[in-house]
């Protein structure tokens, strides 16, 4: 348990000191422009999306599942929310029912994935799949493939509103990320999370309600995406049948260059803010400097494996392997 | 008693015109029915078929999305079976239905391609959107746009693309890089940044443009969610008298964008013409009438002047006359 505390504050140590590297390279090579307050802001924000994406993603990564559905919630609550409150549309809820309802379905789409997954025994990889093309499907056919347009003035605001000089969309993600690292640390949830990603049978005989949990996870894992998805609404001001299509590769990325492990037990919201950040730095960055898109796209596959590969052997190091174990065990 | 005899006669003169004279079949295959684009192709080969007056019967096929490709080649086959007098058909896949086409082609069926070009087989004519075309067009009004601002013409132009490897979209690009540089020789197009079709990946890119390079005066977005993305960030910065902004395609938050002068111009395709025109060049052909090997569908340039008078265009629905 020690040894995976060290290697998870080791891991966002590189990261932050991978972070700083690249954008002290970027603020020299766009003469300033990266560096500037205006820019500073825009990357926030345009990583606050698949930020809050991403913490979703987190938890259920740190179970040892995956969740292929993110990106089609991310569409379904935005759609929601959009047919809910639109002024042109049959209903012309408010604004907060709308958020309330958006996020409801968002919910339900969670615990159908939990029971899928849990009581099921449905692998999560092949669950969420099947989800994420059936969500898509219900976003097409409640909107009938179209746009919906007419949403309240007071959401397509919050894409521009500003607190302290910082975007409300970024805000949102940071308050949101300093909730989560609370909660995991500090609270019951947490620590079922973590036990239940170690060894689920341990957790069980330890006296953990694993159906609960898994309920609880999935369910919070879709609120996050919910919540990506009325943040992306706002910044379209429409509902868009296609939103957020293609959102969970950028998440899965995310939290994997966090120092997350696909098989369960490790990672954290803080590693995953970071592996975010570091997404949107080399697209960010990319643009400002006219690197070529093609490039660009190499580069980002690139450090996923990097970050990974990295990950692995400094904790081997760590263990007292050599670097030639590691490539014998792999 | 005399409107029951009126009424019979009006009878045996329908029956008379429906026995008498023939009634063609013209199949209309679409690519996919769950989008707009396709939807108001299907209004124009209606309303072609409405126009002839009883002489041709429009059937309308089609898979539910674009990426069924197997699905619209066992349509086609279903249909070829059917024996159609001719058959209109935008195809998915510019070469897998070539041998069933082909055939059809040889017992005789019309075939009228639309949209999308078929390679290896016969066929009358070929309907489609030069985009390369409209990509110039919105290189002329993103200069007149620059004049009428009285901006110079020199500076950097954001090229933003929905995806990469697009024969639409690389035509769109290409035409607009093209005649940029014949009539604005001063005016840099930057590198394009592909979004992957998404709008808030859009925005980021136009935002990031914006910060890079302090002398973009314009940018040109080659489809409609790029458009949205681009709009997105001028409503917000309050831009709109510095950058001039020109996207393709037409959806409600596009013109929602050209209203507020957010985008300049909008370049759009004209759906229902490639239906109405498609069926009836098949109605043609059928005839023994000669055809153009292919057919330029043209673009529509909608500015927000012209808006009001455009609703035609920008809403093909509007234009239903069954």
């Amino acid at each position: 348990m020690a040894g995976k505390r060290e290697r998870k504050a080791f891991a966002e140590r590189n990261l932050l000191i991978i972070l700083v590297v690249m954008w002290v390279f970027l603020a020299i090579a766009t003469k300033g422009n990266f560096s500037s307050w205006a820019n500073i802001t825009n990357l926030i924000r345009q990583s606050s999306i698949n930020g809050v994406v991403a913490i979703g993603m987190t938890l259920i990564i740190i179970t040892g599942g995956i969740d292929l559905s993110v990106g089609s919630i991310v569409g379904l609550s935005g759609m929601i929310y959009a047919i809910m409150t639109s002024t042109r549309g049959d209903f012309k809820l408010s604004s907060f029912w709308g958020i309330i309802i958006a996020l409801a379905v968002g919910a339900l789409v969670g615990l159908i994935n939990a029971v899928a997954i849990h009581d099921g025994k449905v692998p999560a990889f092949i669950a969420t799949l099947g989800m994420m093309t059936l969500v898509r499907g219900i976003v097409m056919y409640v909107s009938s493939g179209r746009m919906v347009t007419g949403v309240p003035t007071e959401y397509r605001q919050f894409a521009v509103d500003e607190f302290l000089g910082i975007p409300a969309l970024a805000w949102t993600w940071i308050i949101l990320a300093l909730v989560m690292i609370f909660v995991l640390k500090y609270t019951k949830f947490g620590r079922n999370l973590y036990a239940i990603g170690s060894n689920e049978e341990a957790a069980r005989l330890s006296g953990i309600n694993i159906r609960f949990n898994m309920y609880a996870f999935y369910i919070v894992a879709a609120l996050f995406s919910g919540v990506a998805g009325l943040m992306l609404g706002t910044r379209m001001a429409a509902g868009v049948p296609t939103g957020g299509q293609g959102y969970e590769l950028d998440a899965i990325a995310s939290v994997v260059i966090g120092g997350a492990s696909l098989s369960g037990g490790v990672g954290t919201i803080l590693g995953t803010a970071l592996g975010a950040l570091i997404i949107q730095t080399i697209r960010n960055g990319g643009n400002l400097l006219g690197v070529d898109p093609f490039i660009m796209q190499i580069i980002i596959g690139a450090i996923i494996i990097l970050a990974v590969f990295f990950d692995q052997f400094i904790k081997s190091r760590k263990k007292g392997e050599g670097l030639k174990k590691l490539f014998k065990r792999a | 008693m005399r409107k029951v005899l009126v009424l019979l006669a009006m009878a045996s003169i329908l029956l008379g015109a429906t026995l008498g004279f023939a009634v063609y079949n013209i199949a209309f295959i679409v690519k996919a029915t769950d989008s707009d684009f396709w939807q108001y192709t299907i209004v124009g080969g209606k309303n072609a078929e409405h126009d002839l007056q009883g002489l041709a019967k429009v059937t309308v096929y089609g898979p539910p999305s674009e990426a069924d490709i197997d699905l619209q080649v066992s349509i086609l086959e279903n249909v070829v079976n059917t024996k159609p007098d001719a058959i209109v058909i935008s195809s998915t896949s510019s070469e897998a239905p070539s041998l069933i086409l082909d055939a059809a082609y040889k017992q005789g069926i019309k075939i009228v391609l639309i949209d999308n070009f078929v390679y290896d087989t016969g066929y009358n004519s070929f309907l489609a959107t030069n985009n390369a075309v409209g990509g110039a067009h919105a290189a002329d009004k993103l200069v007149e746009a620059l004049k009428a601002n009285g901006t110079a013409l020199k500076g950097k132009v954001g090229l933003i693309s929905a995806m990469a490897g697009v024969q639409v979209l690389t035509d769109r690009d290409a035409g607009f890089t093209n005649r940029l540089k014949e009539i604005a020789p001063d005016l840099q197009v930057l590198p394009t940044i592909y979004t992957n079709n998404d709008i808030s990946r859009s925005a980021n890119a136009a935002e990031d443009l914006l910060i890079a390079h302090s002398d973009l005066v314009g940018f040109f977005a080659d489809n409609n969610h790029t458009g949205i993305g681009v709009a997105r960030v001028i409503e917000q910065r309050g831009l709109e008298n510095k950058i001039m902004a020109v996207a393709y395609d037409s959806d409600p938050l596009e013109i929602e964008a050209l209203d507020s002068g957010a985008l300049k111009a909008l370049i759009v395709q004209d759906p229902h013409g490639m239906g109405y025109k498609g069926v009836m060049f098949a109605f043609m052909a059928i005839n023994g009438e000669p055809l153009p090997a292919y057919l330029d569908t043209g673009v529509y340039v909608i500015t927000k002047d012209i808006l009001e008078d455009s609703m035609m265009i920008l809403d093909p629905f509007s234009r239903k006359k069954y």
